[in-house]
């Protein structure tokens, strides 16, 4: 006989067949989901002001508690679905976290680099914003030093461009 | 029609017999048995539940990105919704959920009759909830407010007695995009729905259930629960925004 895992203890296979829930429980739970959508109504005529989205979304997450619990049999199934379940809830808060950390901060970091403005009210102190610059004034910088010694020979056969002459005088 | 026979036989070869002859008609050749077919059905769907997750997080996420940068934008545009038929489209979906329920109940306790009432109850409410959706839809597109060549609007007005604007950037053309977007795959997804509870009606009235054999009740009762689950979360997002 097959054996798995259900709720987390070795089982037989064939005990997951046969859990019946009593109609009175699914009706308990159709009443509740049908006050709280009444709930949700309510919360949207209140002025509850910044606080009225965050408390529709907690109704609406315990609403959808109700259903997947009961409706859906999760509270009472093997495990491995529940895992499947918050599992993809998991990366669907990444995904969220991620892209509103990238939202909220683009600004901030455009006025960093843009105009300076955010350094100014908050008092920091920015370095001036790089100018994109022609070849010869970034080679200037960034030339190695090492380099000087053995690139120098090697570039005299050929055509030596102007960036490549003015850096040796370093 | 044999099945039923065969499912007599067997739950009757069922119980503890050594030689492996527990293969009724209903298990298919490559699985051991009923429970590992049964197990094996439903990880499936729930991996598939998981990717419609997944599908219509972006779009969650495309509306949260919205609302962030238009709050105005969102409340002014939102008042063109009718919130009392987006409450009846809720109160349809969710009864239809109870039904679904208890269709799946009476397949688990074999009664074959109540299981075939309570899964036409529930095309019947995702029918009413899909006939509020079109006048819904038709008030919207009459009133020029489906985005695209024909978003008009020219007979709309806010409440300030303002023209309601066709730019995408930050107009209300963005707000019915995200609604016509959420609402419509929602939408797409309960006519598919309908689709599997006919199937499964028309199954079970030819006896194909039995309290041993009745994971695809199940699995579309899962699919079902699953479009409830959406809707509840698009109702206070699209029609009761504050």
């Amino acid at each position: 006989m097959a054996k798995g895992y259900i709720r987390g203890r070795e089982a037989d296979i064939h005990e997951s067949h046969h859990h019946v829930m009593p109609i009175a429980t699914y009706m308990k739970v159709f009443g509740s989901l049908m006050v709280l959508t009444v709930l949700t109504v309510l919360v949207s005529e209140a002025d509850l002001g910044s606080a009225s989205l965050p408390v529709a979304m907690l109704v609406a997450v315990i609403k959808s508690a109700f259903v997947i619990g009961f409706f859906m049999h999760l509270k009472y199934d093997t495990r491995f679905h529940s895992f499947v379940f918050f599992g993809t809830l998991l990366f669907i808060g990444i995904f969220f976290m991620l892209t509103f950390v990238d939202i909220n901060t683009r600004g901030t970091l455009d006025n960093l680099h843009a105009n300076g403005r955010y350094a100014v009210d908050h008092g920091l102190t920015v370095r001036p914003e790089p100018v994109p610059h022609e070849h010869t004034g970034h080679e200037e910088v960034n030339q190695p030093i090492p380099h000087e010694g053995e690139a120098a020979p090697a570039h005299e056969g050929e055509a030596a461009p102007a960036a490549e002459g003015e850096a040796p005088s370093h | 029609m044999s099945t039923a026979m065969d499912v007599e036989h067997g739950h009757a070869a069922h119980g503890h017999d050594a030689h492996g002859s527990d293969h009724p008609a209903f298990v298919a050749h490559h699985f051991d048995n009923a429970g590992q077919q049964e197990g094996a059905a439903k990880l499936g769907m729930w991996v598939f539940l998981a990717t419609e997750l997944l599908m219509f997080s972006g779009l969650f996420l495309a509306y949260f990105y919205m609302r962030s940068q238009y709050p105005e934008m969102v409340l002014e545009a939102h008042h063109e919704l009718n919130k009392w038929l987006g409450g009846l489209n809720t109160v349809f979906l969710i009864t239809s959920s109870l039904t679904m329920a208890l269709a799946v109940r009476a397949a688990q306790v074999g009664n074959r009759k109540q299981s075939s009432m309570m899964l036409v109850a529930t095309i019947l409410f995702a029918c009413g909830f899909m006939v509020i959706k079109y006048i819904e839809y038709s008030a919207k597109i009459e009133h020029g407010l489906l985005p695209g060549a024909n978003f008009f609007a020219q007979h709309v007005t806010t409440a300030g007695g303002e023209m309601i604007q066709k730019a995408w950037y930050g107009g209300p053309q963005l707000f019915f995009g995200v609604y016509f977007l959420m609402t419509g795959l929602h939408g797409v997804h309960v006519l598919v729905g309908i689709g599997l509870l006919v199937w499964i009606l028309i199954r079970t009235n030819k006896g194909q259930f039995s309290e041993h054999y009745y994971t695809p009740v199940e699995n579309v009762g899962l699919y079902w629960h699953l479009v409830d689950l959406v809707w509840i979360f698009l109702f206070p997002l699209l029609y009761l925004v504050k």
